[in-house]
């Protein structure tokens, strides 16, 4: 019987997955603190703390999110693409297209009935598509991150947002701030900017339905119900949609042990 | 378009529909022809009774389909006139014309004629030099031009219609320059922002319409006793594309009136006349080709100079511009660009010399083209005009 | 304002000295001839600006649009040929200038036909290799007789490793195309790639020579010259209408190299600082998986900023992007595309 294990560290948090088989035993997640090949250390040891495993029991594991080299066990550095293909694939095997939401970009991946890469892409590295602009605006206005989702969706009147730019986003929020705009119909029109970005990105890929959402991106309803609103189909939302690259890995894991 | 509006409120109501009219004699049988930038000759167009129609952008719209088929280091006037199309807002053209002004340029031509297939679609390629083989090459352009229209409309394009038009493209051209007369005094007859609208209505409706309708702001505005308002500093702003208000009303809110402008929604667009010549293709190619004066070109002070000497250089490229600023009596010059404009953003440094020789105070401002961006600019001019009230 | 000209003192050899002419081309992007007008704030040089015609692909096969195309260059070259007798006060030398664009045309030749070799599986010289030795093409200087000899050489030299299959890239898995400036700061990158099986079998437009043409009749060196150059657009067109292509170079030949060299995907490699290099990129990724079924992995960076180049991010996707190959070898083979 083999345990596999998959590590995925984020900028923000790193994420951690024993699977058996394709299905989850356990998970944990902790802050990255910016120490990324501590925290991968760490998330391993709680996870194997948690699951009641020694290190023996993990036959092998994958890492993706940041690049790190020298860890102290042996693993596979593994493409956050592929990792979160075969996370989706393993929750929802109909799912087609898979839009990927994270903190420092946004993919669109394109699986196949196995959860191989079909094709993807990435978001141009600024911070105008990925989740980096919502947490500059839910700066901007004060408010933590959790409260984006519920807030954006009691939006009558969501903005419009006319650049496609962080930098420029963060000063239009704040000019729309002093003229009394409600934080909800900012956060609304933010929601739109980046579901009309998604779009964009998946015209360049194609779209093939069923549609799955992922990465930390996941969590926001208020991004869920824009992106619904703007491709006019309902997503599949996995319940720890910031898991399913880790989980991913762990399945990575068990096709390159070497 | 209601009977009762004329001039500025007619002008008001064909810029909040642009294509109203256009749509209007589409229906009647008129074939829209879209052109972008100033440099195909919509003379022309006007000869064979299509109508030229300007291919804008829109700063006020975000770009969102254009994101698929250009980069956002590239031209955002570009990127947005492109996403509008994308977006069908432009599907009442029945053909285009583009022409080679600048790289980016040259390959958004291919790109909508890729992913937009117009019915007609011809690129005009204007050579880099004012050289005579280039003056003889671009005549040779036009020739085609005028071959693949006049089988696109099924008509011949004879000397005596090209004469016609150009007649017509001129007088509107003169009420163009008459307009321009109501921004001497001081204050101004007409705001900066007034101009850019009627200058924008103009480029959707055929040139005899736009002439009547210029007639009509000319004559109601050396009427009106209410007009614009003294403002302390006159400007002058020179550059890239301006194509809507929101830049000269910030500047207005700010203490100056824009009494002069060098942008291509202005007099770049029609300040210089086209000579009747035996053969018109020639007097288009020169006046479109030489007389033009966006940077795209390379100009130079002698052609073939053997010795180059920097003032002499720059004066023979931008003289122009100080002899407008006597003319409009400007007390500073706002050099501004989109972002990432090759051909505008290298001609600052010279131009910025120039204005230092002739003891023009100017500064420089570059935006993305959207309408939100403008903001952080707000102190930049301010700082600008107390520089020039002191 | 003239004191910025001045030559650093620790420029390498002395730095270059003043220029007694700055010559610049209208050629694909306008940052050439823009700057160099811009550059007589520190020189007094005179600038002279080469035109090249930028005809749509419709519109440069219209009757008679070669053949005026033509006249333009050679009348240009001619006034170009003119200015330089009054710049330097001595007369062109004919006789030497045929010499010297009949090296450059044969050279070119060479180094073309070295390149077609490149489409043997497996592909015997790799992307590394070309940007070494292009620059002998692109920017023929020194002695011409000893550069024409080292591409004979370098021909020969991949001629017998296609001859004995020597492989470029041992294990190649992937045979890819590369647009459009390298990395030049980060070259062993692509050694990195190579140990993945991913060979760059062809690259950038721009930086290839032009499709070869029989110029043997042609008596005048400078129409010789002009034909030689702008076959390096026209070259494309013919095959870009057949295929329904508009942008008849830096789009259309991408879609012939992947085809002709059996690419399973691209690099793109867009410059933030370098629109030229990058506007069309999105566009030549679309075109190849439409009408090729070849996927692209783009890789943004700069030549200016070499922060924005993260060789690590990319080498993350490789792995992935292996797998968008392999589905659209499938899909390929399903069309009946032939590789």
């Amino acid at each position: 019987m083999s345990y596999f294990m998959g590590i995925d560290v984020g900028s923000r948090t790193t994420k951690g997955v024993i699977a058996y088989g394709s299905r989850a035993k356990t998970f944990h997640t902790i802050f990255s603190s910016n120490n990324y090949r501590e925290a991968a250390e760490k998330i391993r040891e709680g996870l194997l703390s948690r699951a009641r495993l020694q290190a023996a029991d993990i036959a092998y594991t994958a890492v993706t999110g940041q690049q790190l080299d020298n860890l102290s066990f042996p693993f596979h550095k593994a493409s956050d693409t592929r990792c979160c293909a075969r996370g989706v694939n393993s929750l929802f095997p109909e799912a087609r297209t898979v839009i990927d939401v994270q903190g420092q970009s946004t993919q669109i991946i394109r699986v196949d009935e196995k959860g191989k890469v079909v094709n993807f892409v990435v978001s141009e590295r600024c911070a105008a598509g990925s989740g980096r602009f919502l947490e500059i605006i839910a700066n901007v206005l004060r408010i933590n991150l959790e409260d984006i989702g519920p807030l954006s969706l009691k939006s009558q009147n969501p903005v419009a947002f006319t650049t496609s730019c962080a930098v420029f986003g963060e000063s239009e929020a704040i000019s729309r701030v002093a003229e009394g705009t409600p934080k909800e119909d900012i956060l609304a029109g933010v929601h739109r900017a980046l579901a009309q970005k998604i779009s964009t990105l998946i015209d360049r890929v194609g779209f093939e339905a069923r549609c799955a959402i992922s990465g930390g991106g996941g969590l926001d309803m208020g991004l869920i119900k824009a992106i619904e609103q703007e491709l006019g189909l309902e997503l599949l939302i996995p319940q720890k949609p910031e898991l399913v690259s880790a989980l991913g890995a762990a399945i990575v894991a068990q096709e390159s042990k070497p | 378009m209601s009977e009762k509006s004329k001039g500025l409120s007619k002008v008001e109501e064909i810029c909040s529909q642009r294509s109203g009219r256009a749509k209007e004699l589409k229906d009647e049988g008129k074939k829209i022809m879209g052109y972008f930038c100033i440099y195909p000759p919509l003379e022309m167009l006007s000869a064979l009774d299509l109508l030229p129609y300007r291919i804008l952008g829109d700063m006020r719209e975000p770009i969102t389909k254009a994101d698929a088929c250009l980069p956002t280091v590239v031209c955002p006037f570009d990127r947005s006139a492109l996403d509008l199309g994308l977006k069908g807002k432009y599907d009442f053209l029945d053909g285009v014309v583009w022409a080679h002004v600048c790289e980016v340029g040259e390959k958004t031509a291919h790109v909508w004629r890729t992913y937009l297939n117009p019915a007609y679609f011809h690129f005009i390629d204007i050579p880099h030099t004012i050289h005579k083989p280039a003056q003889n090459q671009f005549v040779q352009q036009l020739k085609d031009f005028q071959k693949t229209l006049m089988s696109f409309t099924g008509k011949k394009l004879t000397s005596e219609m090209l004469a016609e038009a150009i007649n017509a493209h001129n007088e509107q051209r003169s009420l163009v320059r008459k307009l321009y007369d109501l921004r001497k005094p001081d204050p101004p007859l007409i705001s900066g922002s007034e101009v850019i609208k009627t200058l924008k209505a103009i480029m959707s409706l055929p040139v005899k319409e736009g002439s009547e309708l210029l007639r009509e702001v000319i004559s109601e505005v050396g009427e009106r006793k209410d007009g614009v308002p003294f403002r302390p500093v006159r400007l002058l702003i020179w550059g890239s594309i301006i194509d809507d208000t929101p830049l000269i009303e910030m500047m207005e809110e700010l203490g100056a009136n824009v009494v002069m402008d060098d942008t291509c929604v202005g007099s770049r667009a029609f300040f210089p006349d086209v000579k009747l010549t035996p053969d018109p293709l020639e007097g288009l190619a020169y006046r479109y080709l030489v007389d033009l004066k966006c940077p795209r070109t390379f100009k130079e002070s002698t052609y073939g100079e053997t010795k180059k000497d920097y003032l002499t250089d720059l004066r023979s490229r931008f003289s122009y511009i100080s002899d407008y600023a006597k003319e409009w009596k400007v007390s500073g010059v706002v050099l501004q660009s989109v972002r990432y404009c090759d051909i505008h953003g290298y001609e600052v440094p010279g131009l910025g010399d120039y204005l230092d020789s002739v003891g023009l105070p100017h500064t420089y401002i570059e935006h993305t083209y959207d309408e939100r961006s403008l903001a952080p600019l707000r102190t930049r001019i301010q700082a600008f005009l107390e520089i020039i009230r002191s | 304002m003239k004191d910025l000209g001045e030559i650093p003192p620790e420029a390498p050899m002395g730095g270059m000295p003043k220029p007694v002419l700055l010559m610049s081309a209208g050629s694909l992007c306008d940052a050439r001839y823009k700057w160099f007008q811009a550059l007589g704030r520190y020189l007094d040089a005179p600038v002279w600006v080469l035109e090249l015609p930028h005809l749509g692909v419709k519109e440069g096969l219209m009757e008679g649009a070669y053949d005026q195309a033509i006249r333009f260059m050679v009348e240009e070259l001619r006034e170009f040929v003119g200015f330089l007798e009054k710049l330097l006060g001595k007369k062109m030398d004919w006789d030497k200038l045929e010499d010297i664009s009949n090296d450059i045309i044969d050279m070119n030749r060479i180094w073309y036909e070295t390149n077609e070799l490149r489409k043997a599986r497996p592909c015997p010289m790799h992307s590394r290799d070309f940007w070494t030795c292009m620059t002998g093409c692109l920017y023929p200087a020194g002695d011409l007789k000893a550069l024409k000899k080292m591409y004979q050489d370098l021909y020969d030299e991949v001629k017998y490793r296609v001859e004995n299959k020597i492989a470029a890239c041992p294990n190649e898995k992937y045979r890819l195309v590369f647009a459009e400036l390298p990395p030049w700061h980060s070259l062993k990158f692509f050694d990195r790639l190579a140990e993945r099986g991913w060979s760059f079998v062809v690259e950038s437009w721009a930086y290839h020579p032009p499709k070869p043409i029989d110029l043997s009749q042609v008596k005048d060196p400078l129409e010789r010259i002009a034909k030689f150059t702008y076959q390096w657009f026209a070259g494309y067109f013919e095959e870009s209408e057949k295929q329904g292509e508009q942008m008849g170079y830096f789009g259309y030949p991408y879609l012939e190299y992947a085809r002709d060299w059996q690419c399973d995907g691209a690099l793109l490699h867009p410059l933030l600082s370098c629109r030229t290099a990058t506007n069309h990129l999105m566009y030549v990724q679309d075109r190849l998986i439409q009408k090729s079924n070849v996927p692209s992995l783009v890789a943004s960076g700069d030549i200016v900023d070499l922060t924005l180049f993260d060789p690590e991010d990319t080498l993350r996707r490789a792995e992935a992007f292996e797998e968008t190959m392999d589905h659209y070898k499938e899909v390929r083979k399903k069309e009946g595309l032939g590789w």
